[in-house]
């Protein structure tokens, strides 16, 4: 009698252990791509200002993203679109800067969209080529002229 | 295995960036320049008679340094005209230039101009006048001498 009450616990057990199916979770993740980098020109450091430039590829900006919903690109300039002498802030002159396929545009301090990708099917990698127009100051001081630019690189 | 992994990840990580920078940048070399345009006068000095703040020259600068420049003359024959037969014949004479006082110009450099800066690019005429006293004994032939005007930074 002992045996069968054992036999039966231990087949009551096995019951429940037992099925037809059962699930195994599989996950796996794609982490955010959200890079930018930037490949200046010689002529970045050597740009015209007594007689200005226009339209001269100063860089080339890589954009690399994997976000489904896409990105932006944002710009900002330290000195709101002016080359700054060294040693005189009063002393400047005013240049425009076109990003890829974009139209020529005077950076501002806060960053302003200049390129929006809708949607992305794939990890893409696209390179925009950054060009400027300097406006000629002839009568400009002797000395250096400099300004930062920096892009930004959102998803959405 | 885990210790590469953490040498290798700060270097990806420096690469990997959502900004970018530009820096943009010019240089303005320093123009010095300086032309002299003489008039008629300059070669027709009146020897017997004498000279009275007659302009001789026009002097054209251009600077665009913020320090400023100054002009300098120097006279090959340290303020005289000297007869070109007979070296013991002179004739002293001086100078002004931009409207300064008068003075006498020697065979080394002499600041007639000083510009202690500049705002920007400028280009200023000025003009350089000579007088000297009449020597109506003189005698014949021809008097000269060569300046040297420079235009130099400060």
């Amino acid at each position: 009698m002992k045996k069968m009450i054992v036999a039966s616990l231990i087949l009551s057990a096995f019951s429940t252990m037992a099925a037809t199916s059962g699930n195994l979770n599989l996950k796996g993740n794609v982490a955010a791509i959200n890079e930018i980098s930037v490949a200046a020109e010689s002529d970045a450091q050597n740009l015209g200002i007594s007689v200005g430039s226009s339209n001269l590829k100063v860089a080339v900006v890589t954009e690399k993203c994997n976000d489904r919903d896409g990105y932006d690109i944002m710009m900002s300039s330290l000195n709101a679109g002016k080359l700054v002498h060294s040693l005189d802030a009063t002393k400047s002159t005013t240049y425009q800067l076109s990003y890829g396929a974009g139209a020529m545009a005077s950076p501002t301090v806060t960053p302003t969209k200049i390129k929006s990708v809708a949607s992305l099917s794939a990890l893409t990698t696209v390179t925009s080529d950054v060009k400027i127009s300097v406006t000629s100051a002839p009568n400009a001081i002797a000395g250096d002229y400099t300004d930062v630019v920096t892009f930004s690189i959102v998803a959405k | 295995m885990i210790f590469l992994l953490l040498l290798f990840f700060p270097f990806l990580s420096s690469n990997a960036s959502t900004t970018g920078v530009l820096r943009l940048s010019s240089h303005v070399p320093i123009v010095n320049e300086l032309s002299i345009s003489s008039n008629s006068q300059a070669l027709n000095l009146d020897i017997a008679k004498g000279e009275v703040g007659t302009v001789i020259a026009d002097v054209l600068e251009t600077s665009n340094d913020p320090q400023g420049y100054s002009v300098q003359i120097s006279s090959k024959n340290a303020g005289k005209l000297i007869h070109s037969n007979f070296a013991k014949r002179s004739i002293r004479y001086k100078l002004s230039y931009h409207h300064k006082k008068y003075f006498s110009p020697k065979s080394t450099l002499f600041s007639a101009k000083s510009i202690s800066s500049l705002p920007q690019k400028l280009s200023t005429i000025s003009s350089l006048r000579i007088k000297f006293a009449g020597a109506p004994t003189a005698i014949s032939g021809n008097y000269e001498d060569v300046l040297t005007l420079s235009i130099i930074s400060n």
